[in-house]
Parts: C-alpha cells; structure tokens; sequence
C-alpha cells in the first residue's frame, strides 16, 4: 500500500508542480510577485452580446 | 506488517481500479489542455478536487459523524480534529491573505446564518453525512451517501426557484428592498422566496471579518494573523477545545490519572488532558492541515491563471471557448477559486431543469450570481467530480471501498436529510464547508453564526434519532 501511495504522491506532485510553474510565470511577468505593485485585472470582461441576450429574452416577456 | 507486506495485501483490482481513475485524469487535463490553454483553469479545479477528495477520506471528515459521536455517545475525537484543522486552515489562510491572493469573500452576517445552520444541522444528522462527508462517502462506494448527494442538489435547485404562492410569504420590506436593488430585468426579483430574501434581506446585512472590525484590512499582515486568525479562529476555538474537554473529555482523563496514582488534579494535569484530547484527533487534524495547504494553493492557482487569461472569473474564458450557454447576467459563472461544495451541486441539476424547460435565469441565485454552465465545462463540477475521484482512490488504496445499496428507510433518511441541507444551504449561502468551515478559518464572523446554529441543529437531529431508534426497536421487541 505504501508503494502506492507514494507512486500516487509523485504523480500528484509533478501535476501540482507544473500547474504552480504555470501560475506563478505570469505573477512574476504582471509584478505581483516581484514587490512591483503589479496589478491583478479589475474589469470582469462581459460580451456586450450576452447583456443583449438578456434584454431581449426581457423584451420576449 | 512491513510495507512489502501491506502493498501485497491490496486487492490488485482495487489497485488497478486506482491506477485507471489517475490515468483517466492525466489523459483528461493533458488531453484538454492540447485542445485549449483555458483548460487548465479547469485543471486546477480537477486535480484540487481531487487532492480535497483524498484527504477527506483520509481524514474521515464528517461533520454529521463528528456530532453523533459526540452527542450520541460522548466521543469528541472528530470533533476536536475538525476544530484544529480551521485552526490550521485558517493558519495557511492568513499567508494566503496577507500576500493579497485570496480568493475568498466575507458573507453577509446577520441572524439568517443561525437558521441556516439550524436546519443544515437537523438534516445532516437526519441523513447521516454532511455536505462533504456525502461526498467522500459516495467515493467510497456508499449509494446512500449519493442520495444525500443528489438530494441536497435537486432540492437546492427547486429552493431558488420557487415563487408562487411562496411570495406570499415574503415581508413587504423585502420585496421594497429587492425592487430598490435595480437588478437586470431579466432576473424576476418579485417572483421567488429566495430572490427576495436574498436581495431583500441578505444583501443589506453587514458584510465584515474580524479584521475589519478592529480597523484593519484583510490583506494587511495585522489584520489577517491578529485579527482574522488569532481573534477570529484561534482564540475562540481554543476556548470551544475547553469547552469539550470539560464536558466530554476531562472525567475520563482524569480517572486514569488516578487510577495511575496521581493524588489530586491540578492545573498541569488539566492542560495535559487539554493536550492529549487535541492529539488524540491526529488523523482529522492531519487531513486538516493538507486540506488548508491545498485550499491555499488552490486559490494560487486560480489567481495566477486569472491574471495569466486577464479575467477575474472562469465566464470570460468559457465565453471565449465558444460555450456562453449558462452564464449569468453579468457574464460570470460560479468561480470561488477554493473549496467549495454545494453551489456546483445544484448547478448540475439547475442546467438539467433549464434544458428540460424550467428557465432557471431568471432567479437571483444562477441567472445573476453562478449561471449554470454545461457541467462538462463547469470548472467547480470538475472540482466535485474529482473529488468523488479522490475519495475512491484514496478509499481503494486503504481497502476502505466497498460497494453499499441503501435500504428504503436509510434511502428516506437521505433524501429527507438532504432535502434539510440544501434548504440550509441556500439559506446560510454555504454548507458545512462554504458557509463554516472555510468561513470561520478565514475570520469571517457569520462563520460561527452558522456553526453556532450548526452544533444547535445537530443535537436536536442527534437526539430526535436516538428517540426514533429506541422506539422503533421496542415495537420490534415488543
């Protein structure tokens, strides 16, 4: 059971590594990890279509 | 046993079953991912889901179990186990915050979370698993804990969308309040009980942590170390510790003190026993500390890949992926960026519903606040459904799996109990993990509303069972 478990561990942790590897480039890259006062994005993008769909199905109504 | 030993004794399908499931996950995420970077903001969910799957069983999280155990028969073991490991979550917590990448929100804090863990408590204990505990349960084989599961879902999924003669029951001052909310016409925010108490009721209650209520911020090292973990979680669960100690621990304890011949207790004794009670939980506390390790990664992750795509929710990437069926008014989808439970449940049921002609848009809880994403690209259901993943695997390498069919009463009990929980859930905006655990761990005072409701439902749940199982067994004696 022991092998096991640690084959398990393994695999999680070279999964865990790459997507930590993979979330901390572009920390890096906008400044947030660097003491640069990097920001993180402030606007949630929203397509300006789906706002339509929604006034449209009021519309319908 | 040596190691070589235990690892022969696995059932070598159960290790093949294991191996099949983590393979199938690898080909998926590396699979998608091939397909579309987006889909590693999916991964992150999948294979957090799975860690959280693995360490619950380890750690038997059950809260429903945790109460019976402790009210039933006097055992306070999980209890205590839980109540360090939001000590040790909300420890990894505070670094999280203080470095300004949490991912998490305070609630709304008023009397609503007393009755929302209330009713959470009473169906939990009824059901025999809480949120998290089902669904462990469910990885380990147990059919009943998926009714729980499906459920706490369905239910959830009615709740939010239930007006009719319901909205008779809604005080005028909500429905004043919610209409002075200015919502998008398309959510109907006269029509539903939960849109008016959420818009009318809940959303004008005060939003704080204890961090902000001594003057500080969340993100400061002050107020997420002092304010949020040691006022918010430390001291009052220390003081909750000695609580249980004095009344479930201490007598036992000190009876064999004295049957090993000390004289008299004193203070050294009693915080021996203090100590002792708290290790004496080390496999809950040890799921604990590597649940807070993997939440606080989790919402690394997520705010690492959120700046990376340039999005601050998983709607604008699932719009650009070509699927925007589902999203929410606002173009967002449920996204919390840690452990979550029950949101993803019903959004499950709530796509089903809308496909099958109930518009569930146009309530406040999907069509304005999570959407209901095809559940095949819904990042928090990849998050549940490898949860179930990681229990089983986590439960095949213990040779803890076992399949187990539900009869008709314990399948009543589930579906009663969940029903109870998924009332609470929405009420309380979170179940045993979303609305207490990880609430109280990261300083957010409605945290302990909800548990102090929580503990209250639980007892009465607890008893009221003890009373149905010894009546039912008299008539069966009699």
């Amino acid at each position: 059971m022991h092998n096991s478990l640690w084959s398990l561990f393994a695999v999680l942790g070279a999964v865990m590594g790459f997507l930590m590897g993979y979330a901390t480039a572009p920390m890096i890259e906008s400044g947030l990890m660097s003491g640069q006062g990097g920001k993180a994005p402030t606007q949630i993008e929203t397509r300006k279509a789906i706002e339509q769909y929604y006034k449209d199905l009021y519309k319908e109504e | 046993m040596s190691a070589a030993a235990e690892a022969a004794a696995i059932d070598p399908g159960h290790k093949r079953w294991a191996l099949g499931i983590v393979t199938a996950l690898i080909l998926i995420s590396a699979g998608t991912y091939a397909y579309h970077e987006y889909y590693l903001y999916l991964s992150v969910y999948l294979w957090f889901g799975f860690i959280y799957g693995m360490c619950l069983q380890y750690g038997r999280f059950c809260f429903s179990s945790a109460f019976r155990d402790l009210f039933a028969v006097g055992v306070p073991r999980m209890a205590v186990g839980i109540m360090i490991a939001i000590a040790l979550f909300g420890l990894v917590g505070a670094f999280v915050s203080a470095t300004g990448l949490s991912t998490f929100h305070a609630a709304p804090t008023s009397v609503h979370a007393v009755i929302a863990g209330f009713i959470f408590g009473v169906g939990m204990c009824f059901s025999g698993g809480c949120a998290s505990g089902s669904m462990y349960k469910t990885g380990e084989g147990n059919m009943n804990a998926l009714l729980v599961v499906l459920s706490i879902s369905v239910t959830q999924a009615i709740f939010v969308d239930v007006g009719g003669w319901t909205n008779a029951l809604v005080p005028a001052s909500w429905t004043q309040s919610a209409l002075g909310k200015g919502l998008p016409a398309s959510i109907t925010v006269t029509d539903g009980w939960v849109d008016q108490y959420l818009a009318g009721y809940v959303w004008d209650q005060p939003v704080m942590s204890f961090a902000t209520l001594f003057g500080w911020t969340d993100k400061s090292v002050l107020g997420a170390f002092v304010g949020n973990l040691l006022v918010g979680v430390a001291l009052p669960g220390a003081a909750l510790l000695a609580v249980v100690y004095a009344f479930w621990s201490r007598r036992g304890f000190m009876r064999k003190r004295v049957a090993a011949g000390a004289a008299r207790s004193g203070w050294r004794d009693e915080l021996a026993g203090y100590w002792a009670m708290i290790v004496a939980s080390k496999r809950t506390a040890i799921a604990g500390l590597a649940l807070g390790i993997a939440a606080g990664l989790h919402m690394y992750a997520t705010q690492g890949l959120r700046v990376k795509f340039g999005v601050r929710n998983a709607g604008p990437l699932l719009e650009r992926m070509g699927s925007d069926f589902g999203l929410s008014v606002n173009g967002t989808v449920f996204d919390p960026g840690y452990w979550y439970v029950t949101t993803q449940e019903a959004q499950w049921v709530g796509w089903v519903m809308h496909k099958l002609g109930w518009n569930q848009l146009d309530n406040i809880y999907f069509g304005f606040n999570n959407g209901i994403p095809n559940p095949l690209i819904n990042p928090a259901d990849w998050m549940s459904i490898a949860l179930f993943f990681g229990a089983a695997v986590m439960a095949l390498l213990h040779r803890e799996f076992k399949f187990k069919t539900p009869t008709l009463e314990t399948a009543t009990w589930a579906i009663i109990g969940g029903a109870l929980m998924g009332i609470g859930s929405r009420l309380g905006l979170g179940c045993n993990v979303g609305a207490f655990f990880v609430r109280v761990s990261q300083g957010d005072p409605s945290g302990w509303l909800f548990g102090a409701g929580m503990v209250g439902g639980a007892y009465l749940g607890v008893k009221f069972f003890n009373w149905w199982t010894e009546r039912r067994m008299a008539r069966q004696f009699a």
